[in-house]
């Protein structure tokens, strides 16, 4: 969205829109807008254009200055109808955030500011620190979401292993990894979330902090550690299951042909022993 | 889903059937009968058919202990109604001749067993049937039941048992082996959802390799072993099963299988209401029904005839018309019977497949 793309009553609050992607490890040839220290360094970089893969962009910013502030300030409407147009979660509910003469609406994909121009630099790196964290939070809780139905098709199996289940090994292999590779993201955005409180305050620190808990980001954290201990319970035991079955099975493989070559031994001595009585013979 | 690759070998097998059946028992041709491939095909596909219904009740969350109990009273209800068609069909002496029927429903308790094992354990079960078969024919003197062309027991406890194991027309040892591959083949092979192309490919070259070893085994009949040769003049017997034949018959199932698998179960250009597809369909879900059917339309006029002729019950066995009458009832049998079958779904009549799944299920 530029713009461009706003419409009549709102283009007098329309401000510069920034396109943002957050990324890890080598940005060289990239214009970094702000870096994120936590376990892992993230690189706030700019999109120039919309063009390519509209996923790549993962944070639309856009920055208005204040004009007279009205009891009826249309700003407010326009701000929140933009922030939930956006295409990352065109369902979420925007929230809004005034603190200090700075306002902020966010909603996921897209957050809208208000500031004098001499905050516009500490807002924005409070909310690009806020959204990197937002985002992987986020991306989680969506995986553990949709893999609620595939655990309760699993959880049978960490009671019992059978023949049936040898076919699902990778995948159960594969839901294992996933389980721990989700906790091990989770853990790692803990430190952008779990922050102690900076003394004296500032505004980059209030702000990031009124976020948090305004998104909870905190309690959802403790929440996705229960959730995600649960499935990492279950695939665990379904490993262990599993590597039990298999060992078993190579055993009973040996035994079942010794067993089987003893049945037909016993077959064939019976029927030395039964006379034929055919009168045909 | 439905597969077509099943209907449509299901459907050959039962019209070789019911082409050997007649052309036996009304003409009395036994060389010119088709090789023997309906048995086998009717017996490997009830396995892939167990396969599959069982992958059913397992997705339908049905307990271990329910598909058990499932099983077993199918297995029984089949061997019960073996035992009654011998008795109704072929006359009470011979209900212990261990036709289709007995070992079909004996062959669904193994694999009620066999499918808690690995799939390694139930081919080296179906590898040890054909290879022991040979040699347990020998020790159980297998020509001596067989002196007249068809198969004569006393009814004594030990010929009751070998003729259940060795000996009858479809003994367990080697016919099991069938369904065990059938099984294991289904399991390996078909997936529902989707093709599993590495694993079809698979198949059809063990299918092939199979098909290889019959012809190596036919060309090395007359060095083979004389434990292993039952027939040393005939190296492709299906009474007793040779090693050439079984290899042959799995062979050939498996590959078949498995190449109209690929061509016609996932693909979405052949309509599956087209007229071929649609008699085959038919054909195939009734076939415990036509098996019994053909037997009752052509068995039981030929004892009435006799009857009626004052001649013995069995008189006309073997004797009753040329191969040019015989052959032209097999075509007219398979048309009225699959008319017979649509009337039937359409008023809603019932074959012996509802009565089991009723009794059983």
């Amino acid at each position: 969205m530029s713009t461009s793309d706003l419409t009549t009553d709102s283009r007098s609050n329309a401000g510069t829109v920034e396109l943002i992607q957050f990324l890890q490890g080598n940005v060289k040839d990239r214009k970094v807008l702000h870096r994120i220290l936590g376990s892992d360094t993230w690189y706030a970089c700019v999109v120039e254009s919309r063009t390519g893969d509209a996923n790549a962009i993962d944070l639309e910013l856009m920055i208005t200055e204040p004009t007279v502030k009205l009891d009826d300030d249309p700003w407010f409407e326009f701000a929140k109808t933009w922030c939930e147009s956006g295409i990352v979660a065109p369902t979420a509910k925007a929230t809004l955030i005034s603190l200090h003469g700075v306002d902020v609406y966010w909603c996921t994909g897209r957050a809208i500011v208000r500031a004098p121009k001499d905050r516009v630099d500490a807002v924005r790196r409070a909310i690009l620190e806020f959204a990197v964290a937002e985002r992987e939070l986020a991306a989680i809780e969506k995986s553990v979401n949709s893999s609620w139905d595939t655990l309760e098709g699993d959880v049978p199996t960490a009671f019992s292993y059978g023949e049936g289940n040898v076919r699902d090994r990778s995948e159960l292999g594969k839901r294992f990894q996933k389980a721990i590779s989700l906790q091990a993201r989770m853990s790692r955005i803990v430190p952008l979330i779990v922050q102690p409180a900076q003394y004296p305050p500032t505004l980059e620190s209030q702000l990031h902090e009124r976020m948090r808990e305004r998104l909870r980001q905190e309690d959802r954290l403790d929440v996705l550690e229960g959730q995600l201990d649960i499935f990492q319970r279950v695939y665990e035991m379904c490993g262990q299951r599993s590597s039990d079955f298999m060992v078993a099975r190579t055993g009973h493989i040996l035994e079942w042909i010794i067993i089987l070559l003893l049945a037909f031994q016993t077959i064939m001595a019976i029927i030395d022993y039964i006379p034929s009585s055919t009168t045909g013979t | 889903m439905r597969y077509s690759s099943i209907d449509i070998l299901r459907t050959i097998g039962i019209i070789l059937m019911v082409m050997v059946h007649f052309m036996e028992n009304l003409s009395g041709a036994t060389a010119l009968s088709p090789v023997g491939f309906g048995a086998p095909f009717f017996a490997f596909l009830a396995g892939v058919s167990y396969s599959l219904w069982l992958k059913g009740k397992e997705n339908r969350k049905r307990t271990d202990e329910e598909i058990s109990k499932i099983t077993i009273r199918r297995g029984l209800f089949l061997i019960g109604t073996g035992f009654i068609f011998n008795i109704v069909v072929w006359m009470p002496e011979d209900a212990f001749n261990f036709d289709v029927l007995t070992y079909i429903g004996s062959a669904i308790l193994v694999l009620n067993w066999v499918r808690r094992g690995p799939p390694a354990v139930t081919l080296i079960l179906a590898a040890f049937l054909c290879f022991f078969s040979p040699i347990l024919q020998h020790k159980a003197e297998w020509d001596s039941y067989w002196t007249d062309g068809y198969f004569q027991l006393d009814w004594t406890l030990s010929d009751v048992l070998i003729g259940y194991l060795i000996t009858g027309y479809f003994p367990l040892i080697p016919w099991l082996a069938l369904p065990l591959i059938g099984y294991t083949v289904g399991n390996y092979m078909l997936d529902g959802k989707e093709l599993r192309g590495r694993e079809v490919t698979v198949v059809t070259f063990v299918g092939m390799g199979f098909l290889g070893l019959s012809v190596l085994l036919q060309l090395v009949h007359a060095w083979l072993p004389r434990q292993f040769v039952m027939r040393p003049d005939d190296a492709w017997t299906m009474f007793p099963p040779s090693l050439a034949y079984l290899a042959g018959t799995i062979g050939m199932t498996l590959f078949w299988l498995a190449i109209l698998h690929r061509w016609l179960d996932h693909n979405a250009s052949i309509k599956k209401d087209n007229a071929w597809l649609t008699f085959t369909e038919t054909m195939s879900r009734h076939s415990l029904t036509i098996y019994v059917l053909h037997h009752l339309v052509h068995i039981w006029p030929l004892w009435l005839y006799g009857i009626w002729m004052g001649q013995e019950t069995t008189f006309y066995w073997r004797q009753a018309m040329t191969l040019y009458y015989s052959i032209p009832l097999v075509f007219l049998f398979v048309v009225l019977c699959f008319f017979l079958l649509r009337w039937m779904d359409r008023t809603g009549r019932h074959g012996l497949e509802y009565w089991m799944r009723w009794l059983c299920d």
